[in-house]
């Protein structure tokens, strides 16, 4: 049984017009989203932003309330507050945000920002809890002295190290990370994923990891979901997306990753502009009237894509097939 | 835009619905019974029960306040105890004296207001500014009341610049004379609630000269080489008058709460003084009557500063 | 599962004393120790406050040794009696009561007044604010009604109506009355901060690690806007100070034989009084019109220290 599944996940937004201000239509931000994590993998949702991959992040952790479809964690769907207090679902569930300077409270010192779960979530005495807030702290690699700082005096990186440490605070099963190291240097960006990742391998926590940077994301996942205008488009494993990329927008999404290579950036270049041709002329084929993307259809035990119905019924039928000959 | 003044409208009815209940149940609550000082004192119980039941006092205030609504809206609000007229002619007289007021106090506000503002903003941080803040400070802290009582006592009785009492001097005939006599007696309260009554105005103006400044605008203006006045006069002057003009319907509820202050010190015979005096002899309908009318012209401010400000700025329409 | 965080360190129990020995030598100074520093080094606003708390000490403990009711009784050898004389320092009204002895006592009551009054309404409308932007949605819609119908009411009639309806009130009552309708303002301004608080990252960050709302809105985001908290209610202390005396100059403020500045000030009413005997009024006025300065000047001071470009402290360490 996978840690926690997603399913169906719906977030729609009413707009209200009219005289009378009735719901006069929906923004779809999460339309039909389904997935599950396993326990100690890391979860990549990709998507450009308006993609609806944060709107996914904040309904799983119940920032957002879920229009409909379910999230289930131990048997519960955890889209229920109810629920949610009963599994205390936040103390194995947690998150990182974007924007460290934002996260963290300006008025409060780091002592309390990192012991605010542990006080909600584990009654600990008060020596305990600095205790246990000095080695987060140094896990994080960020000294004693950090305690009665407050959060404007760090840099952002070790703000985003300071997120880090208040998630891992409650020795979480799930940490969402949405979007971590966007907003950091490049060069501290690889600090704070490896950070991230040294604290997976010791403490065995599952990541969902939300990225516009595929780069990025091939660095920290195993399983990745494309997302684009609210529904999955492609999933599959890190190999399947990366070298067996189907849906377009996937293509073009990989065709942008920036190459490093100078020799070849003329070929990149038209590699790019192919695939671009490629993506105006087929966008029709590929979404529906209504600009969604279709349902998905396995390709491979591990990959699935919205393709559009011909090539997908093709897809059905050999599956058919294969089941008949096994 | 009609939604949006048709539903501003449509919220305004719950409101004044509550405000004349509001106002009946106040009325109700006050003590004496409406027939004090119009009756024979030596009344016997039994005849004031008999009046009580004829103007049907007995029955439940929600069928006394439909009968109330009724005659309100038949433009009857009743007759005043004290001065034994219908309470509409009362206020009529009045509120034209207090209309008069409010209407010279606003443009002179105006008139002082509008200029310190972007005299301010234009010389942002320097001693012109410093000493425009010091004013607004000075004019914002010092509570309105002991500005009249102190105005008064210098230019009314010490420079006897300014006359002391009433609306019009007794002397004055025809119609030159009376204009001059009336304008005479509002100069002072004129001037004094205008003084005291810019800080909104020229806060504002002030930040927004600032930042018009500073904005992408104005720089791309200048430039092109065109003169810091003209920039001022054709851009900023008038991208800021609008809200600055829609602001007015607020200032309505300021006015007509100062008016009480201002009537009395100036023993000026409009609606506030007459509310004191209500209040005094315990004259119930006229009391209830101006209290409804302050409100409703409360609202009526505030509709409109809305409705316009939501003309000027699509940002702050109703939802 | 602490296991595994004690594993994945190296400091232990030993070391927890020294360690936070060092950090709290690092910490940095607070929000109130930086508003003092700010008022150290702006002279002009420390010496008002100095003479804000030594005069509001003054009326309190001065008016203690004042025998009121004796006071306010009509004493026809003094009547109007000329200031400046060893008996009537500040002279004598029509009844011969000193003006002095009024003033101090009167001063009491109208700060305390204020001061109750700036109390109870500014946590009235901050709580409002507060609870109104931070929940957003049909709570706030139902707020927003409420506030816009209490803007519309005509606020100095209808607490002249209720005055005047309620047979018994004393200066407690009084603020009851007035803290009805003085919130309004406050709770515009702190609702407008708390919205765009509401929506920053740390308020769902308090979320997610499991704190409830009220400890979020009371502990999180307060603390964020306490310094626009501090200096409304320091402007309002202000402002309240004209409402009481405003209500009592009108003749319906503190019931008759509790002395009021604005009921010293309303003998100015009386066109004999205001020419022949300013000191029955003026001593008020005056008073009146230094407190509000000096009160909202340490407000202006106090809202430069929040705006840290402005601050001057800063450089004298």
């Amino acid at each position: 049984m996978s840690l926690i599944e997603i399913k169906d996940l719906k977030v729609h937004y009413p707009i209200r017009g009219g005289f009378w201000n009735r719901v006069v239509d929906n923004v779809k931000a999460v339309d039909g989203v389904t997935f599950d994590i396993e326990a100690g993998e890391t979860y990549g949702l990709v998507g450009e932003s308006g993609s609806g991959k944060s709107t996914t992040a904040k309904a799983i952790i119940g920032l957002e309330k879920a229009t409909s479809g379910t999230v289930t964690y131990k048997g519960k769907d955890v889209t229920k507050a109810e629920n949610r207090r009963k599994l205390d679902y936040n103390h194995d569930v947690q998150m990182i945000f974007q924007d460290s300077l934002s996260s963290l409270n300006p008025r409060k010192r780091i002592e309390d920002i990192i012991a605010e779960p542990l006080r909600n979530f584990e009654k600990l005495d008060k020596q305990a809890e600095k205790l246990r807030v000095l080695q987060l702290l140094d896990i994080v690699g960020l000294d004693a002295d950090a305690l009665y700082k407050y959060p404007h005096q760090f840099s952002g990186g070790q703000r985003q190290r300071i997120g880090v440490a208040r998630a891992v605070a409650t020795h979480p099963k799930l940490i969402i990370a949405d979007e971590p190291v966007s907003a950091l240097d490049l060069s501290v960006q690889a600090q704070v994923l490896n950070f991230m990742k040294k604290i997976q391998r010791d403490f065995g926590i599952s990541y969902l990891f939300i990225s516009h940077d595929l780069g990025v994301v091939r660095h920290m996942c195993n399983n990745i979901a494309i997302m684009n205008r609210g529904r999955i488009v492609e999933v599959g494993t890190r190999e399947d997306i990366y070298n067996e990329p189907m849906h377009i927008y996937t293509k073009r999404l990989l065709a942008a990753i920036p190459e490093t290579n100078v020799n070849h950036r003329k070929e990149h270049r038209e590699h790019r502009l192919e695939i671009e041709k490629i993506y105006q002329e087929q966008q029709q084929k590929y979404y529906d009237k209504d600009g969604m993307a279709f349902p998905l259809v396995k390709v491979s035990p591990t990959h699935s894509v919205a393709l559009p119905p011909e090539e997908a019924k093709k897809f059905q039928q050999q599956a058919e097939n294969k089941e008949v000959n096994v | 835009m009609w939604k949006t003044i048709l539903r501003r409208i449509l919220i305004m009815i719950p409101e004044l619905i509550i405000l004349s209940i509001l106002v009946f149940l106040l009325a109700k609550a006050m003590p004496g019974d409406p027939f004090t000082g119009s009756i024979n004192p030596r009344a016997s119980q039994a005849q004031i029960h008999h009046l009580m039941q004829i103007h049907g006092l007995y029955d439940p205030w929600y069928q006394q306040y439909w009968n109330w609504v009724v005659h309100l809206f038949h433009g009857d609000l009743g007759m005043s105890y004290e001065y034994q007229e219908p309470v509409v002619d009362l206020i009529k007289q009045r509120g034209a004296n207090t209309l008069w007021l409010a209407l010279f106090t606003m443009v002179l506000t105006y008139l002082i207001g509008l200029p310190l503002g972007i005299y301010a903003g234009r010389h942002e941080g320097k001693f012109q500014d410093t000493l425009v803040r010091v004013y607004t400070y000075v004019t914002m802290s010092i509570p309105f009341f002991v500005v009249l009582v102190i105005g008064i006592w210098i230019f009314g009785y010490a420079l006897n610049w300014f006359p002391t009492s009433g609306s019009i001097s007794a002397q004055a005939s025809g119609l030159g004379e009376t204009l001059i006599s009336r304008l005479g007696h509002i100069i002072l309260p004129g001037l004094l609630g205008a003084l005291f009554g810019t800080v909104n105005i020229v806060q504002y103006l002030r930040s927004e000269v600032i930042d018009a400044k500073h904005s992408d605008y104005v720089r791309t203006a200048r430039s092109k080489g065109v003169p810091m006045k003209d920039i001022y006069r054709h851009h900023i002057f008038r991208n800021s008058l609008l809200p600055i003009a829609a602001f007015a319907g607020y200032s309505i509820t300021g006015l007509l709460g100062g008016s009480i202050f201002t009537e009395m010190v100036f023993s000026y015979p409009g609606m506030g003084l007459l509310f004191l005096n209500a209040i005094n002899y315990r004259d119930y309908t006229v009391i209830t009557a101006l209290v409804l009318l302050y409100g409703f012209l409360n609202l009526m401010g505030t509709l409109l500063s809305d409705i316009a400000l939501s003309i000027v700025d699509p940002r702050v329409r109703v939802e | 599962m602490k296991r595994d965080i004690e594993d994945a360190t190296s400091i232990s129990e030993a070391d927890l004393e020294k360690l936070t020995k060092e950090a709290n030598q690092e910490a940095t100074p607070s929000a109130a120790k930086i508003m003092w520093r700010e008022f150290v080094a702006d002279k002009p606003a420390l010496i008002s406050l100095f003479i804000l708390i030594v005069f509001i000490l003054f009326v309190i403990i001065a008016s203690m040794f004042i025998d009121v009711p004796k006071m306010m009784e009509t004493n026809i050898m003094g009547y109007y009696a000329k200031p400046f004389t060893p008996e009537y320092w500040l002279g004598a009204d029509a009844g011969g009561r000193s003006i002095a002895k009024e003033l101090v006592v009167g001063s009491r009551n109208s700060i305390c007044i204020a001061i109750g009054l700036t109390i109870i309404s500014s946590t009235f409308g901050i709580c409002w604010g507060l609870v109104s932007g931070y929940f957003g949605g049909m709570v706030d819609l139902a707020m927003q009604r409420v506030y816009d119908f209490m803007m519309i009411i005509p606020m100095l009639m209808t607490i002249i109506v209720i005055v005047t309806i309620i047979p018994h009130y004393n200066a407690i009552t009084l603020t009851l009355i007035l803290s009805i309708f003085y919130w309004m303002g406050t709770s515009r301004l702190i609702r407008s901060r708390t919205l765009s608080e509401s929506q920053k990252d740390y308020v769902a960050a308090s979320k997610t690690s499991g704190t409830g709302n009220l400890k979020i809105i009371f502990r999180e985001i307060m603390p964020n806007i306490s310094s626009l908290i501090i200096v409304d209610t320091t402007l309002s202390f202000a402002e309240n100070i004209g409402v009481e005396t405003g209500l009592s100059f009108l003749g319906f403020g503190l019931p008759m034989g509790t002395p009021s500045l604005g009921t010293l000030i309303a003998n100015a009413n009386d066109p004999e009084n205001i020419t022949g005997y300013w000191w029955t009024w003026l001593p008020a006025a005056v008073e009146i019109i230094i407190l509000c300065l000096s009160i909202s000047y340490i407000g202006q001071v106090m809202r430069r220290t929040t705006n840290a470009a402005q601050r001057r402290g800063q450089d004298k360490k």
